[in-house]
């Protein structure tokens, strides 16, 4: 019988998953140990790598690429700040179901009018909800807490409460909460680009006509794709609020939108594990540019530019070409 | 011949001041292998564009299996069993043939939606794109992505995909169009081979007329969105008025 997996690409297994996984876990208590201020940086990555992979469902898998995801980001940090602020509720697992759910929502609201479009109509079209959602955190103060934004108390996970705990426990702790909600989005995501769903998104990337004259109904599975990415952004906003401890609409701006684009690119969007790779080395990098410059955007910028130039298929296209080359010399 | 497949009544397509198709009517019987042909310009891609819903008619009915389809989206009629594969191949670059296929099987049985099995999982849909990549000697290429296989492997894939639809009525635009000489014969063999194997009615559009009267049962020669006439390919190519359309008076 036909195989169908022979032809995946370079780490697109649930081996290599579990690599990451056991790496994050390894490493942080690891950088604790020998650099403290780059420990909690993980923590960081492995968040916004669940944003990447989300936004990567989107673009790498059904070809429609949005420059407004900060968008989900922002519903899923101030779904965390609304709780508290109005609900004093502090259970982050009934903040993260929120902010999947209000996420979704959104996503089938906007995408009911944005996935008509492609290109960059849907790209535009996706930053100006973004705009719209970043004016209303910045301009409804007495809501939002305008540019104070809102502050996140330590919330209890898993209805344990953290409050007495010393800093290092907490982020360590967190950091470990953070690495299983992780690991199961990284599995459900394989499973979803790897199954008819993922096929199906595939197909609508590659050739729109063509997955028409198979039945298939495009406009439903454009729908789907954005809601499936608007959930683990949502969820990754989500995540982020308790860590920051301060939700501002810094959180939904633009700018974080172009940040998650780039992370997927720099990773690699034609890798699965691409997204996830992009953003922990982008936050690492992120980090220390900004440690080392006040010119800081200018240097991102020129880095950017060089992955673009050196690398277009991310880092992992680069590994799979280096591997691809040492393969042909040892045969 | 069975009954009627199709029916196709007084169809009109206007672009602008030019008419691509000017009331066409013909009827179609169950696995019937019609060809269509004509110069360039003469209406057949419009024609089969606006049987299988790419494009709608100005005027005009398609009566399929009995039901007027007329009003139905392109999705909606492959739903029905009107597949149809394209002039310029249309696969998906970025899976291999064998994962191609499978999708196509995948749609026919409504399975698109399914999140949490992998396509591997599905046996049965294995099992199928082992049967198909067989009929249409593809199993050799099964593991290859479509920029690294042949035109005319890529054509027959385009085509296997169709067929995996299952389809009652099989509409192929120029099957070998962009295809060596030497490979045009080897495509229409294996998809005449797949064609008989699974009796399924046809529509092929082709403009290679040794192809046309070495593989047809029947023909449409058209001319200026008009039919000019219908028949078997003997008695198509004995007349004068088509001998001038088609072979330029010879």
């Amino acid at each position: 019988m036909v195989a169908l997996a022979t032809r995946r690409e370079l780490g697109n297994n649930l081996l290599a998953l579990g690599i990451l996984i056991v790496l994050f876990a390894i490493l942080y208590p690891i950088l604790r140990f020998i650099a403290p201020g780059y420990a909690i940086l993980l923590t960081y990555g492995v968040i916004w790598s669940i944003a990447a992979l989300g936004f990567n469902i989107l673009f790498g898998y059904t070809g429609l690429l949005s420059f407004g995801h900060a968008t989900f980001i922002g519903i899923g940090a101030y779904t965390i700040g609304l709780m508290v602020k109005y609900l004093d509720l502090r259970i982050l697992e009934v903040g993260l179901l929120a902010a999947m759910l209000l996420s979704a929502a959104t996503a089938l609201l906007v995408g009911f009018f944005v996935v008509r479009y492609s290109g960059i109509f849907f790209a535009i079209f996706m930053l100006a909800v973004g705009q719209i959602l970043w004016g209303f955190y910045l301009k409804f103060y007495h809501i939002t807490g305008g540019t104070n934004g809102i502050n996140i108390p330590r919330m209890s996970l898993l209805g344990v409460d953290l409050s007495r705990l010393d800093i290092g426990t907490y982020q360590m702790l967190y950091h470990y909460y953070v690495l299983v909600i992780a690991a199961v989005a990284y599995v459900a995501a394989w499973y979803i680009v790897n199954s008819p769903l993922g096929y199906t998104f595939k197909a609508i990337r590659d050739s729109e006509v063509r997955a028409k004259a198979l039945g298939i109904d495009t406009f439903k599975y454009k729908l789907v794709a954005l809601t499936i990415s608007a959930i683990y952004t949502g969820l990754a906003g989500a995540l982020l609020a308790p860590l920051i401890r301060l939700v501002s609409p810094d959180l939904a701006y633009w700018f974080v939108s172009g940040k998650i684009v780039f992370m997927t690119i720099l990773g690699g969007f034609t890798y699965f594990i691409g997204p996830i790779v992009g953003a922990v080395i982008f936050t690492y990098m992120e980090s220390l540019v900004i440690g080392y410059t006040i010119y800081w955007y200018l240097l991102l910028g020129v880095l950017i530019i060089m992955v673009m130039v050196v690398a277009p298929r991310g880092i992992l296209g680069f590994l799979d070409s280096v591997m691809l080359r040492f393969k042909a010399l040892r045969s | 011949m069975g009954s009627v497949l199709l029916r196709v009544t007084d169809l009109y397509k206007y672009f602008g001041g030019v008419r691509a198709v000017d009331g066409v009517s013909f009827e179609l019987a169950e696995g019937e292998r019609l060809f269509i042909v004509g110069p360039n310009g003469a209406g057949k891609t419009t024609l089969v564009n606006l049987i299988s819903g790419y494009l709608k008619p100005d005027r005009g009915s398609i009566i399929f299996r009995g039901e007027d389809v007329t009003k139905l989206s392109f999705i909606e009629r492959v739903r029905r069993g009107i597949a149809r594969s394209f002039q310029l191949v249309t696969v998906f670059e970025n899976l291999t043939v064998s994962e191609n296929i499978a999708l196509a099987i995948l749609s026919r049985r409504k399975l698109n939606w399914i999140a949490y099995k992998t396509v591997e999982s599905f046996k049965d849909v294995l099992v199928e794109v082992d049967e198909l990549l067989k009929l249409f000697d593809l199993a050799r290429v099964a593991d290859r992505y479509p920029t690294e296989i042949s035109q005319g492997d890529r054509k027959i894939l385009d085509v296997a995909v169709t067929f995996a639809l299952r389809p009652s009525l099989i509409i192929l635009d120029e099957p070998t169009s962009g295809v060596s000489t030497r490979e045009k014969h080897i495509v229409m063999d294996r998809l005449i081979k797949a064609l008989n194997a699974t009796n399924v009615t046809s529509i092929i559009v082709e403009h290679d007329m040794d192809i046309v009267f070495k593989y047809a049962n029947r023909v449409i020669v058209m001319n200026e969105g008009r039919i000019l006439a219908d028949g078997s390919p003997e008695e198509v190519k004995t007349r004068d008025d088509v001998k001038r359309v088609l072979l330029g008076g010879m």
